[in-house]
């Protein structure tokens, strides 16, 4: 009888905590900015690495609640060490950023005595990223994979990658952690100087679907 | 006297209607949107173009940046098209898969009565019909429409970039301001992403870059106005 409890006991943390029949997404957030690399720019192979920022809005308000009249919302997002480069029908360059250490990460920062966001020129640079990272983190993610694709042709480039949240005043409220985000980069006029791409993206996270039961339900699938 | 001024007062009405009242430096991002906007070809499949096939892009501006500050998409929808852009077929480059598209026009509306709606399989009763509803307020010719994706560590995904020159019309609200301007629209592009409505191929995350303005906005003006100028 204490075997038999036991194991509906399980049933039941299974079927309160799993999800019951598939996992949606959602949109987490949008991001518009511009990106680089360093300490050698534009060049994406090891040991530069890509730096990407800007604005973030949409924010998801089952995330987080924003406010942007009174708060400016930014996002960093760093490649981390490029593991590995290869090339595609020659027209392209691929490069991989698997090292775990690539990170992407938003703030909030009031807009009233915090600081202006400014990409200034020729990144790193004593505004950028700094006055991108100031304020409140919101939501953190370490890259669990990245890869960027260069036309070598025509210089319009593309990111992919996959994110595991684990910090910020908001991941709380994350219903789960995985995510992954997709960017295009393309050569634009308004592009400040010492910036390669404007970096258009949005990130999703996965929300879990869960389905509430009770015990004889649950002792129903054992019948 | 009123002789000597007459062609003087006549080359100040050409001015103001021909030349433009507002100022054409707009450099740099205009608009974004990301939530909403998706498009649609028909035989789009495998992540694949087919030659011939014709593209339509229906989508709403959520953020508008200097010098269009002062518009609320909230309270106003400002929807628009990208339309009739011809497939050329895509072609797989070891799993880089790319695609241009020919021709194409650009339209975007002001409609108060926020009622863009995707519905879904489109061509649909709302789709394209709620996002070209309202008052026309910039139009445009598209070239050069290409189209890169791959399948990276979170799906399929990619960028679209593609030439725009503004032409019109005269009395659309951003027109005026904007005149005749080159500029580029690009960003991310996804046929996997997870919110793609029923029927339609693709979502398309981008912007709209001003890279430079021929000439100026004109604005509409009276003769009493005109005059009140030179008093």
């Amino acid at each position: 009888m204490r075997l038999v409890q036991t194991i509906l006991a399980a049933a039941a943390c299974i079927a309160l905590l799993v999800p019951a029949a598939s996992a949606e997404q959602f949109l987490l957030c949008d991001f518009l900015g511009y990106d680089y690399t360093a300490p050698m720019p534009r060049n994406l192979s090891n040991p530069n690495v890509y730096v990407a920022l800007g604005d973030v809005d949409n924010i998801h308000p089952g995330a987080v609640v924003t406010d942007p009249l009174n708060y400016q919302y930014t996002f960093v997002l760093n490649s981390g060490t490029c593991t590995a480069a290869d090339t595609v029908a020659g027209i392209y360059g691929r490069y991989y950023y698997n090292a775990g250490d690539g990170t992407f990460f938003i703030y909030e920062d009031p807009i009233l005595g915090g600081t202006n966001r400014n990409y200034g020129t020729n990144p790193p640079n004593a505004t950028a990223p700094s006055t991108f990272s100031d304020g409140t983190l919101i939501l953190g993610a370490d890259f669990v994979n990245l890869v960027i694709i260069v036309n070598l042709n025509n210089w319009t480039a593309s990111l992919n990658g996959t994110l595991d949240f684990y910090c910020g005043e908001g991941w709380g409220n994350l219903p789960c952690f995985d995510g992954w985000t997709f960017a295009g980069e393309t050569i634009e006029s308004g592009i400040p100087e010492g910036y390669i791409w404007a970096v258009d993206g949005v990130v999703y996270v996965e929300e879990v679907l869960v389905e509430t039961t009770n015990w004889s339900d649950i002792k129903k699938l054992f019948r | 006297m009123k002789a000597l001024l007459r062609p003087f007062l006549l080359g100040a009405v050409l001015a103001v209607f021909f030349a433009g009242a507002a100022s054409a430096e707009i450099p740099g991002i205009v608009w974004d949107w990301a939530p909403e906007c998706y498009g649609w070809e028909p035989g789009y499949a495998n992540h694949m173009s087919q030659a011939g096939a014709v593209l339509t892009i229906v989508g709403k501006v959520d953020r508008f940046f200097d010098p269009f500050l002062d518009l609320d998409p909230v309270a106003t929808e400002y929807t628009f098209i990208f339309r009739d852009l011809v497939s050329l077929g895509s072609i797989n480059l070891g799993g880089i898969i790319i695609t241009n598209y020919a021709g194409g026009y650009f339209e975007m509306y002001k409609d108060p009565s926020n009622n863009a709606d995707f519905g879904t399989n489109p061509p649909s009763v709302v789709s394209p019909a709620t996002f070209v509803d309202g008052a026309l307020v910039l139009n445009g010719e598209l070239s050069s429409f290409f189209v890169q994706m791959f399948q990276g560590p979170g799906g399929w995904s990619g960028t679209y970039t593609v030439d725009v020159e503004l032409t019109g019309p005269v009395g659309g609200e951003i027109y005026d301001r904007t005149g005749p301007c080159s500029g580029t629209s690009g960003g991310g592009w996804s046929d996997q992403a997870p919110t793609i409505p029923l029927g339609y191929t693709v979502k398309v995350d981008g912007h709209m870059n001003i890279d430079e303005c021929h000439g100026t906005g004109t604005e509409n003006a009276t003769w009493g106005s005109v005059k009140t100028l030179f008093r």
